[in-house]
């Protein structure tokens, strides 16, 4: 038995002598089979997450970073893919070195036990995702969608254009077909963007559509005004430090500054807390002395 | 002894004065979980609230119960119940440890050890399965924990888990735990009830296992709570910032998912590790949501990180584990794992404030942890920051004012220098004197009401609006743990229960997780009834689900600490699944009960087991404030609220938007809403014999009136 452990061999990820941009159009499919991420079952695979999964198997931060800095995210993958691959076919070398022969080797050990009768904790049969028909095109772009919501990215129009010959053509296809539903668009003020709703949340999507149009004082003001209707909450400035934001403190003043100067943002208010932070709320959603209260730090304990 | 599933089926029994050990089949007890409810009756039965908590006969009861070890997520932790030094009426308490000591106990095959007598020399307790001795401990007695511990383990083999108690329990100094060496601990004065037992550790191998009734259901349990309804520690349900998978994260960027692309554990060995992000369906990545040095320090905890560790039958992994160098400058230790108040109050010790060591921002962490270490070192408790809270009160004033109340020759040899410079010997030194006893200042240590009984302080010293220095919510000698702040009346209600502070997390985990007010309002009403939750400093009236939801978590808290189960997650209340609205599952744990134990469990059921527990925890509280206040109307003597809980915030009215201060009338209704729900006498708030009987405890009721107190009930109505 070997409860909580993976015999040797058994594996859930791609064969390691599968062509590895084959493994992830394969991935893809089992993807596409499913739509959208399924309620977790453990131990079975979850094919509308695999590709998520390789993605940080692969050692992806998972953040977006690749295309941050202006990497293909295909290539990152599909390099990082093959890592992967030449390291479990490292792994899965026949002969072990002399050294290590010597040494006992626990899981080889019980892999040669015979396994216990009526053991309800022994390993399933490791399941294969289905058969697939053939992907059409529009579903094939679909699935490069999917990937780069599941790394954090949306995909802009604009770069659909670049890399898809006929890619407005595919995109009208995908609202007519049920196994693209979950590919959606948001509407930003440069360009509109693509993204897989199960595997980025709608307001996740509605940060990086702000990051991606590039207009500060608008993704302040949006941001702010969001988490006082929400939450409710004031926004700390240090907020926008943070992924996905990742701006400085110097951009932040200037940021803020400039909103001061703009109509438009006179709902935008700031405040300082007990703890001498500085936060951000807007009175249209809150009243400075509730949203002073709801920012002071109180006494804690764990 | 007949077949059981989830229980050992029995218990220890040692007595220290004779050294006879001997087992008991615990069958009878199986009405009460296990863990607090097991030993409450124990205690009821053999060491009543009558003797002096340092007698002969007075016990120290360990408990674990039937989920203990039984593979259930988050259940690795132990209670420990005694008698209280140092809190009104010198009744019956806890003491609450994680780590892996409950589960091995299980595993050595019992459900508690019960501990009597009071050893010739000390001793400590060698437990490997059916073996089991005391040891000689003259070569560890006086010793901290970190090296008692390692010496039982050099004693006794790598395969043992050890807890010790430090100088402090020896001393009986009344703030003082019973430690392991990662930072687990158990406190209330379980170290002095330990050292005048001279009892200064276990030393515990099981090498069985728990027989579960249905390992398959529990598996499938476990997989359901770990793909669906868990989630970052204290079970915050979206992470501290945005992941793309989430469409919620907490505004302050502070709760406890703290995890997060670029949030790393930079000492880790093999190379810094990125926690990424876990989406809420991925089991591997659960440990890695909690990076509780982040939640407590922010980040220059990365610069320090090794990585999470935490209990046993635990994914979430609260305690980080610190390699903090910039101690070494000063000769002390840099390795340091905690995960709870010793981590959180250091600097109130530095009225001159502290100062960055290597890193920006890094001063109160590598402040606290030095704090930390030298607690635990000690086996010293700080009363959930009472030990700070009392020295920050008096180091913070001027030498003349100071004076009043310690020697100027005590208060000239304080090494002050190190207090101005930001030096953290000048802590371990503070430290060191309380857990030795050293000067009037230590005896902040024994208690604040022994303090304020030493320096002459009035009751009135305890309603102060200065929250720095005085959390006090009741006249009793604790504080406030997750009250009226984070949970208005309702967490007000909780904390009235017990002879410390409540150890209820119940409604902090929502408040705390930083989820949109209605998205966790929806939950919580869908379960608890409409008006039951209240906006953050927007509080409403007193309501009968508010009081309802008081009552359930006091039951719950009880049946956690006698099944066992970390309250500090459990129940599953919310969820970080937006497919499943946010909602966790309640009744998950029932499952668990029923899938271990083979015995059909219900949230009711469980409920009505909390319950019975509460019964006895008031009826014996009930005797001791009479034994020792002279009465034992509750309500007066036990229940009364501080006058801050009602007068801070001057410029702001109660219920008004802004504030979580109470209105007393309103405070006294809910009072009496929880007493009916309890079935409480509402003029003395004790249970009625009805009540008791309702439980099966007409013993607890012929006794109650035996000593008069029902009389005293017709006295004070009347």
């Amino acid at each position: 038995m070997l409860f909580g452990r993976r015999k040797p061999g058994y594996t859930t990820t791609v064969n390691s002598t599968v062509d590895p941009e084959q493994a992830v159009l394969e991935l893809q499919k089992a993807e596409l089979a499913a739509k959208k991420k399924p309620k977790a079952e453990v131990f079975d695979i979850d094919a509308a997450s695999e590709t998520a999964r390789r993605l940080k198997e692969t050692g992806s931060t998972f953040d977006g970073s690749a295309a941050k800095a202006g990497e293909d995210v295909m290539a990152v993958v599909e390099q990082e893919t093959a890592q992967l691959a030449a390291k479990q076919a490292d792994a899965a070398a026949p002969e072990a070195p002399e050294a290590d022969k010597a040494k006992p080797e626990l899981l080889d050990f019980l892999a040669g036990e015979p396994e216990a009768e009526n053991d309800p904790f022994a390993d399933q049969p490791t399941k294969t995702a289905p058969e697939l028909p053939e992907l059409t095109p529009a579903q094939e772009l679909a699935g490069y969608i999917r990937s780069r919501s599941a790394a954090a990215m949306l995909t802009p129009h604009a770069l659909l254009l670049t890399e898809v010959e006929n890619a407005d053509e595919l995109l009208a296809q995908l609202p007519a077909d049920p196994q693209c539903a979950d590919i959606v668009t948001r509407k930003g003020a440069k360009d509109t963007y693509y993204y897989s709703n199960a595997n980025m949340s709608d307001n996740y999507a509605m940060i990086a559509q702000l990051i991606e149009d590039k207009d500060l004082c608008v993704m302040f003001a949006e941001m702010v005004r969001f988490n006082a209707r929400i939450y409710p909450s004031a926004t700390p400035l240090k907020y926008f430090q943070r992924s996905p934001y990742g701006l400085s403190p110097e951009v932040i003043e200037q940021t803020w500054k400039s909103m001061q100067e703009k109509p438009e943002y006179d709902d935008i208010e700031e405040l300082t807390n007990n703890q001498n932070e500085r936060f951000l709320f807007s009175t249209q959603h809150l009243t400075r002395r509730y949203a002073k209260a709801i920012s002071d730090v109180d006494e804690f304990c764990d | 002894m007949a077949e059981t599933y989830g229980w050992a089926g029995k218990i220890l029994r040692v007595n220290l004065t004779t050294g006879e050990i001997t087992t008991q089949d615990d069958a009878k007890y199986h009405k009460y979980i296990g863990g607090m409810g097991m030993a409450y009756r124990i205690m009821y039965e053999e060491a009543p609230m009558d003797l002096d908590p340092y007698d002969e006969k007075a016990l120290v009861i360990f408990g674990v119960g039937p989920l203990t070890g039984a593979g259930v997520p988050c259940s690795g932790r132990m209670n420990v119940t005694f008698r209280s030094t140092w809190s009104k009426g010198h009744s019956i308490i806890d003491a609450h440890m994680g780590g892996h000591i409950g589960s091995m106990l299980k595993y050595a095959g019992y459900d508690g050890i019960v501990i009597s007598g009071i050893s010739e020399k000390p001793v400590y307790l060698r437990i490997e399965d059916g073996n089991v001795s005391l040891e000689d401990a003259s070569e560890i007695w006086g010793k901290g924990t970190f090296a008692a511990n390692k010496w039982m383990v050099e004693q006794n083999g790598r395969e043992f888990e050890t807890a010790s108690i430090g100088p402090a329990g020896e001393n009986l100094v009344d703030y003082s735990t019973l430690n392991t060496s990662f930072g687990n601990s158990g406190g209330a004065g379980l170290g002095a009830a330990m050292g005048n037992k001279k009892l200064k550790g276990l030393a515990i191998r099981g090498t069985g296992s728990v027989k579960v009734a249905d390992p398959k259901k529990v598996l499938e349990l476990s997989n359901y709570m770990m793909g669906n309804l868990i989630g970052g520690n204290n079970n915050h349900n979206v992470p501290a910032q945005p992941q793309s998978w989430a469409e919620y994260s907490a505004t302050s960027g502070k709760n406890r998912w703290s995890g997060a692309p670029g949030r790393m554990w930079k000492k880790a060995p093999g190379g810094p590790v990125d926690t990424g992000e876990q989406p809420y369906n991925d089991i591997n990545k659960v440990a890695l949501r909690c990076f509780k040095g982040y939640f407590d320090f922010g980040a220059p905890a990365a610069e320090y990180t090794v990585k999470n560790g935490g209990c046993s039958s635990c994914p979430i992994r609260c305690y980080t584990e610190y390699d903090v160098d910039p101690l070494a400058d000063y000769d002390l230790p840099t390795h340091n794992s905690n995960t709870c108040m010793p981590v959180l109050y250091g600097t109130r010790v530095y009225p001159d404030g502290v100062h960055d060591f290597k890193y920006e921002g890094d001063g109160t962490m590598v402040i606290n942890l030095a704090w930390s270490h030298a607690v635990d070192d000690m086996g010293l408790w700080d009363n959930y920051g009472n030990l700070n809270r009392d020295l920050q009160w008096i180091l913070r004033m001027p030498r003349e004012e100071a004076t009043k109340y310690i020697s100027e020759a005590e208060y000239d040899s304080l090494p002050w220098k190190w207090e101005k410079a930001g030096d953290p010997r000048w802590e371990v030194e503070l430290i060191r004197r309380m857990a030795y006893g050293e000067g009037d200042l230590s005896v902040i240590a024994k208690g604040t009401l022994a303090m304020m009984e030493k320096f002459g302080l009035p009751k009135s010293w305890l309603d102060r609006t200065d929250g720095a220095t005085n959390s006090n919510l009741m006249y009793n000698g604790y504080p406030n743990h997750h009250g009226p702040a984070e949970a208005w009346q309702v967490g007000m209600l909780y904390n009235l229960v017990y002879n410390r502070d409540c150890m209820i997390h119940e409604i902090v985990c929502e408040t705390g997780s930083g989820a949109p007010y209605e998205v966790t309002k929806k939950v919580m009403e869908d379960f608890f009834g409409e008006g039951c939750y209240d906006k953050a400093k927007a509080y409403t009236p007193i309501n009968e689900n508010k009081a309802k939801l008081a009552a359930y978590c006091v039951n719950d808290k009880n049946f956690h600490d006698s099944a066992t189960l970390c309250n500090w997650m459990w129940p599953m209340t919310q969820s970080p699944s937006k497919e499943r609205n946010y909602h966790g599952d309640l009744d998950l744990q029932a499952d668990f009960m029923t899938a271990v134990t083979g015995e059909t469990y219900t949230q009711a059921d469980l409920q009505e087991d909390g319950a019975r527990i509460t019964q006895m925890l008031r009826a014996m509280t009930a005797i001791s404030f009479q034994q020792n206040c002279g009465s034992a109307n509750l309500r007066q003597e036990h229940d009364a609220i501080c006058d801050w809980v009602f007068d801070k915030d001057p410029d702001f009215k109660a219920f008004e938007e802004g504030t979580t201060k109470l209105d007393r009338a309103d405070m006294e209704k809910a009072k009496d809403m929880f007493y009916d729900i309890f079935g409480w006498d509402r003029t003395t708030g004790v249970p009625t014999r009805e009540t008791l009987e309702k439980y099966d405890l007409a013993d607890m009721a012929d006794d109650l009136e035996k000593r008069g107190i029902y009389a005293q009930n017709t006295a004070a109505a009347e």
